[in-house]
């Protein structure tokens, strides 16, 4: 089956080929046209255990996800059970707290130079809405302390959707696009959030 | 992210943020101040030891009020902080 999803923004190429899979269909080709888009579908293939095959021509995108797959979301739930203990920080803002906004930055800075120093890293950090200027931002410590915390296996997910809004779409230098199912299904694998 | 490094604690947050933009270019990371040197929520910069008397010389000239240098180092997984003379 082939899904004409060019011209869609992030969630919707994951939607309809997430309704598509759920329908039963084991060979499903989706056309789009950002690379946001190919990473979520990618995602969603690989959290389903499927083949992938994509292909680029002139800046079109066709994503190809065959084969008969797996139980969904095994990997997710292993791979956040193996980092520390289970927790997740979700980072809705750029900001901690409310107040002199400066100070929040540099507060929030504060937090994650100390989570990267932490014994206990997180299984997950969310970014989502202004807090992906972080992870897309200039600011090289911010950026060096969560490829820190990646490498001690913290997973950073940071909303697609919201990069696309800040147009920050190529500056992400550290963690991986993702899209509402997958930043979900991760708050909800962990035993807690956090919320900063 | 281990080994020696030495961190500038200040008594005035507003005062850290300043030195913080002085400092930036020399890779100044901010961080909480080490519990063993205040118990209370600080902003400290961190600075590795090549960036010192740079950063010294900078804080000195800019006239910023009650800063402190400590040189933090680790012996025998103990972490030791000795305040610098000024």
């Amino acid at each position: 089956m082939l899904i004409d999803a060019k011209g869609k923004a992030c969630p919707i190429p994951v939607v309809m080929a997430k309704k598509e899979l759920d329908a039963g269909c084991d060979d499903l080709t989706v056309a789009v046209d950002n690379a946001t888009a190919v990473a979520n579908l990618t995602r969603l293939a690989e959290s389903r255990g499927l083949q992938l095959a994509v292909d680029e021509q002139n800046g079109l995108f066709s994503v190809r996800m065959y084969g008969k797959g797996e139980a969904p979301a095994p990997a997710p739930a292993a791979s956040c059970a193996a980092a520390g203990d289970g927790y997740a920080i979700f980072i809705g803002k750029d900001h901690l707290g409310e107040g002199d906004p400066e100070l929040g930055y540099n507060l929030l800075k504060m937090a994650i130079y100390t989570l990267s120093q932490s014994e206990q890293p997180p299984a997950c950090i969310v970014f989502m809405n202004s807090g992906v200027k972080l992870p897309a931002g200039g600011e090289q410590q911010i950026i060096d302390n969560l490829n820190q915390l990646i490498a001690r296996g913290s997973e950073v997910l940071v909303c697609g959707t919201c990069l696309n809004f800040y147009q920050l779409t190529d500056q992400l230098k550290a963690g991986q696009i993702s899209n509402m199912y997958d930043i979900l299904d991760r708050l909800r694998l962990t035993s807690k959030v956090i919320s900063l | 992210m281990s080994g020696e490094y030495y961190l500038v604690v200040f008594e005035q947050t507003e005062q850290a943020i300043l030195a913080q933009k002085l400092l930036a270019d020399l890779e100044a990371m901010v961080m909480p101040t080490l519990r063993e040197i205040s118990v209370s929520c600080g902003l400290s910069l961190r600075l590795k030891p090549e960036h010192l008397e740079e950063a010294r010389r900078r804080l000195r000239g800019a006239a910023l009020s009650d800063w402190q240098i400590y040189h933090i180092s680790f012996a025998d997984n103990r972490l030791r902080c000795q305040l610098l003379r000024e």
